[in-house]
């Protein structure tokens, strides 16, 4: 590459250009490393969406290139099996997010437009909560629920992990609800509208945006946890669809490899719908989760 | 409370108190917009975390009265050969390869992505890389586990192909480590490489441009310029994967229990197996304390980190 370079610049007709080192590689080239790259990333999916399209017998021939035909009816097998345990995943998501974003959106909106006595000591308490890591608390956490008789129910799903998102949640909403001017609320206050009221038609509507962010990655989270779950629910029948994988060997009658393959697959696809649905929300908070932590 | 309020000597103090009384009464509601959150946080952060440094200095099996032993917990954390001796030299290996893992391949795929003209071509490949975020913890592991299976799995048959002898990957403690690293080739983290890009992304046009008419090649100006520019985001992304390295143990409790032969044994698995498995709630205690100061020291790391990179408003 540099010696045609050399060879434009010393030609006598030419204007010599500046002197380039290394010229950047085509989008070609970057576009074949990248496409490798993404490939090498993507050979565990492609191995898992092939493997839950084979039967036993098209295991045993060819475990990891793809055979015709598809059987398509493993599909079929894995969700009827998989369906109660996303029924009980989508009570933990929804059950979780509604009481984390309550108590969080009120907590935050005092914190930000509130100067009530003890508002930083209360800051403060949120704050140091981030230097509190999960692994430290998990074991006293689950010894309180199952004091509690929270264990084996709904809300020792439920209150621990909200409990565990509180911290991020308030710190980010704070700061939001901070840099609404003032205004808007003086401008509702003379018109007579209550404390309550401002929160729901000025605030809220306002922070939808970062709601949207905060419940995207909380419902990932929630959704993708399994060691509180393992830990909490004796009870398999109540565990949420990612526990559900671990069941699908015993509970898929014969022995039908490829059905329990086709049951990752469903499992991984509520999350696929959630990024296909927000995939702006869903890398804005896992960006700036990162960043704010 | 009128009744302390008056009780206090100086006019100005009194004042003071009444004031507060008075601000309590105005802001009553504010109080009660919290209470969800610090019941939560009481019973489910506050108290653990007050049970967990209680509880490392005493025999308990979590539910009848503990006896207070005194230091012996840690010290059988710091002689046992199982959770010091393998288990911090695995989390540590682990550790380590996480700073390499998530300081060189996402940044070198963001480096490449940044390199590329075309916006269609750009989205494409930072969706492609990012997608992947998307699959489960626990299905990635159970499906790592089948491409390591020593029989069909696949790295196998590739080294079979490749005519080279096979491995007991999993199977065998010199190779079960090795397999929890080499788990997710090429190591391209999605959010490691969206921050990254988003780091290169924020550097000024000119300054490159002004790089170009100097004739810095394109591995001089990622060296030279944007390397150093971006060294708080490696360095942020660097302490939250360690740190959360320091807290994983799904391989551990899903598939290798630690083994074989304890060569993948971390401190949280023995933490879990000592209360969920041995009923021995102090020792998990204890493990889970000395895991809380090695992150509290990183933490630390990360938020003076924090401080020198990000301006923060002052409210």
């Amino acid at each position: 590459m540099s010696t045609t370079d050399m060879t434009h610049a010393t030609s006598p007709q030419r204007i010599p250009q500046p002197r380039r080192r290394l010229r950047i590689p085509g989008d070609w080239v970057l576009s074949a490393i990248l496409g490798l790259l993404g490939f090498l990333t993507f050979v565990p999916v492609l191995m898992l969406l092939q493997l839950s399209l084979k039967s036993q017998q098209q295991m045993a021939d060819s475990m990891w290139l793809p055979t015709t035909p598809f059987r398509w009816v493993n599909y079929v097998k894995a969700s009827r099996v998989m369906g109660p345990y996303m029924i009980n995943s989508a009570v933990f998501v929804l059950g979780t997010v509604t009481v984390s974003i309550v108590c969080s959106v009120f907590t935050a909106f005092a914190l930000a437009r509130y100067p009530f006595p003890g508002r930083e000591f209360f800051f403060m308490a949120i704050l140091g909560l981030m230097m509190i890591p999960g692994i430290l608390t998990l074991i006293p956490r689950f010894v309180v629920v199952v004091n509690m008789n929270l264990n084996n129910t709904y809300p020792g799903i439920w209150l621990p992990m909200a409990a565990g998102n509180q911290a991020f949640q308030i710190i980010v909403l704070r700061t939001f609800f901070a840099s609404i001017p003032e205004e808007m609320f003086e401008a509702g206050r003379l018109d007579g509208a209550s404390e309550g009221r401002m929160l729901r038609t000025i605030a809220l509507p306002l922070a939808t945006p970062i709601l949207t962010t905060l419940i995207v990655l909380q419902i990932n989270g929630v959704y993708s946890e399994f060691i509180w779950p393992i830990m909490v629910l004796s009870d398999p029948t109540r565990y949420p669809a990612i526990l559900g994988v671990l069941r699908l060997g015993e509970l898929i009658t014969q022995r039908d490899p490829g059905a329990q393959y086709a049951g990752y697959v469903i499992a991984g696809l509520p999350l696929l719908a959630l990024f296909a649905l927000s995939s702006r929300a869903f890398i804005r908070g896992l960006t700036s989760g990162a960043i704010k932590m | 409370m009128g009744a302390v309020a008056e009780s206090r000597p100086s006019t100005e103090s009194r004042s003071k108190w009444q004031e507060l009384v008075r601000n309590v009464r105005r802001y009553w509601y504010c109080y009660l917009m919290m209470s969800g959150t610090f019941a939560l946080l009481l019973a489910f952060a506050y108290y653990p975390a007050f049970s967990a440094f209680y509880h490392s200095f005493t025999n308990w099996d979590g539910f009848r009265q503990p006896d207070w032993v005194g230091i012996r917990n840690y010290q059988e954390v710091f002689t046992s050969e199982e959770i010091f001796g393998k288990g911090f030299r695995n989390m540590f290996i682990l550790a380590a390869w996480q700073i390499f893992r998530s300081s060189v391949f996402p940044l070198l795929g963001a480096a490449l992505l940044y390199r590329v003209k075309s916006e269609k071509t750009a989205y494409f490949f930072r969706l492609l890389f990012v997608l992947p975020i998307v699959i489960p913890g626990l299905v990635g592991i159970l499906v790592w586990r089948q491409l390591y299976d020593p029989n069909v799995g696949l790295f196998n048959e590739i080294l079979v192909g490749l005519g080279l002898t096979r491995l007991a990957w999993l199977n065998s403690p010199d190779t079960a480590l090795f397999s929890l690293i080499f788990m997710g080739f090429p190591w391209i983290d999605g959010v490691g490489l969206l921050i990254y890009l988003a780091g290169f992304l924020a550097i000024p046009l000119e300054i490159i441009e002004a790089a170009i008419m100097d004739g810095a090649g394109t591995v001089r100006r990622f060296f030279s310029m944007e390397l150093p520019l971006i060294i708080p985001q490696i360095r942020l992304i660097v302490i939250l994967n360690v740190i959360g390295s320091f807290q994983n143990f799904g391989w551990q409790l899903l598939v290798t229990r630690g083994g074989p032969a304890g060569s993948t044994t971390v401190p949280a698995w023995s933490m879990y197996k000592a209360a969920m498995n041995e009923g021995r709630y102090g020792v998990a205690s204890a493990i889970g304390v000395v895991l809380f100061i090695l992150i509290f020291a990183l933490t630390l790391i990360n938020q003076a980190a924090i401080r020198s990179d990000i301006e923060y408003e002052a409210h």
